[in-house]
């Protein structure tokens, strides 16, 4: 099954999208920003797919970067990063990255994943079809 | 709907933006670090503040290599570095970086959610590899601002704490009477102050 994105890797050149080191993994809880409702259909959009797109370059990393889901390792450390961010973005925050966790599980059928940063979060490029919006469910108001 | 903004529209930048960087980073850039390449020393830091259906707006104010490495070592927050800025930028881009409007803009007029909260200082578990990276590069610099100011801070708590302990032990030896007061040992004096007797 291709990726979700694979035409916008070949329509844009990005051979090394998504990364080399990026791995299919079972991860029976990931983390993920949504807003109000499940149905939102901002929940699982990359920023390449957002109007407008939040770029200061377009660069092939920022747009491989772009087309990735951010997910968080834990329900704690979406919090901490949420809670850093509203310090830098304040209210906006809420109107520009969620308001609302979900947590929901990937398995090595869902599409590939990349390291885990020192704050708990990880890009993950997802297959075509993934129905996130179902299989995730929200656990935390922000 | 962007937030309404008094401000100054202009035609382009008065600099010639290059990105060094992004600081903070969430599926796009937040806050990133540029210089004007016509003029190297300059630095700016660019925040986003807000968006529409077609354009993000970005904060942009004017710092400096001397500021952005306070920053680093948490002496100054990204608040005060915007704050330093009688008037700021404020840029709207489109999806293809076009510029659709720019607005020059007193700080102090701007919407407080344009503003970070006054403890916006660098924190490394939370900033991008690129901020790190940097200062690392400036704990590496010979030369650098930061350690000259750090020395200086070092050397001049050194002598308030000889001088201190001059003060106290001079007193300690007129109350020598009470029997119960102990002389503290004073640390070689390298700073041109003589001895007590």
């Amino acid at each position: 099954m291709p990726f979700y994105y694979q035409e916008k890797f070949i329509e844009h050149n990005l051979s090394d999208c998504p990364p080399k080191n990026y791995r299919a993994k079972d991860i029976t809880e990931v983390f993920r920003w949504v807003f109000d409702e499940m149905e939102d259909d901002r929940n699982f959009k990359s920023q390449f797919d957002k109007k407008p797109q939040r770029y200061l370059t377009k660069d092939d990393a920022a747009k491989c970067s772009g087309l990735a889901l951010s997910m968080f390792d834990s329900l704690e450390n979406a919090i901490v990063r949420f809670t850093f961010l509203k310090k830098m973005m304040k209210t906006k925050v809420y109107q520009e990255l969620g308001t609302k966790v979900s947590v929901g599980q990937i398995t090595q059928n869902d599409g590939v994943c990349g390291e885990l940063n020192k704050d708990g979060h990880f890009n993950h490029h997802p297959m075509k079809n993934h129905n996130y919006s179902q299989r995730f469910k929200i656990i935390h108001t922000l | 709907m962007m937030d309404k903004i008094n401000g100054l529209k202009i035609s382009k930048l008065g600099f010639k933006p290059v990105l060094l960087g992004d600081f903070i980073n969430h599926e796009g850039p937040i806050v990133s670090h540029f210089t004007d390449a016509e003029n190297p020393h300059e630095h700016y830091v660019y925040k986003w503040v807000d968006c529409d259906d077609v354009c993000n707006r970005w904060l942009v104010a004017k710092t400096s290599e001397e500021t952005i490495s306070k920053f680093l070592f948490q002496q100054v927050s990204l608040f005060q570095i915007i704050n330093q800025n009688e008037f700021v930028y404020l840029v709207d881009l489109d999806s293809d970086l076009d510029e659709k409007q720019i607005l020059i803009t007193k700080t102090s007029d701007l919407p407080n959610d344009y503003l970070p909260e006054a403890d916006s200082y660098f924190d490394e578990n939370q900033y991008e590899d690129y901020a790190l990276q940097l200062k690392e590069n400036i704990l590496g610099t010979p030369n650098s601002i930061v350690l000259e100011h750090l020395l200086n801070e070092v050397l001049s708590l050194k002598r308030q704490q000889f001088e201190t302990n001059h003060l106290l032990n001079l007193l300690i030896k007129q109350n020598k009477a009470a029997g119960s007061a102990q002389v503290l040992a004073e640390p070689e004096s390298n700073y041109g102050t003589s001895k007590p007797q």
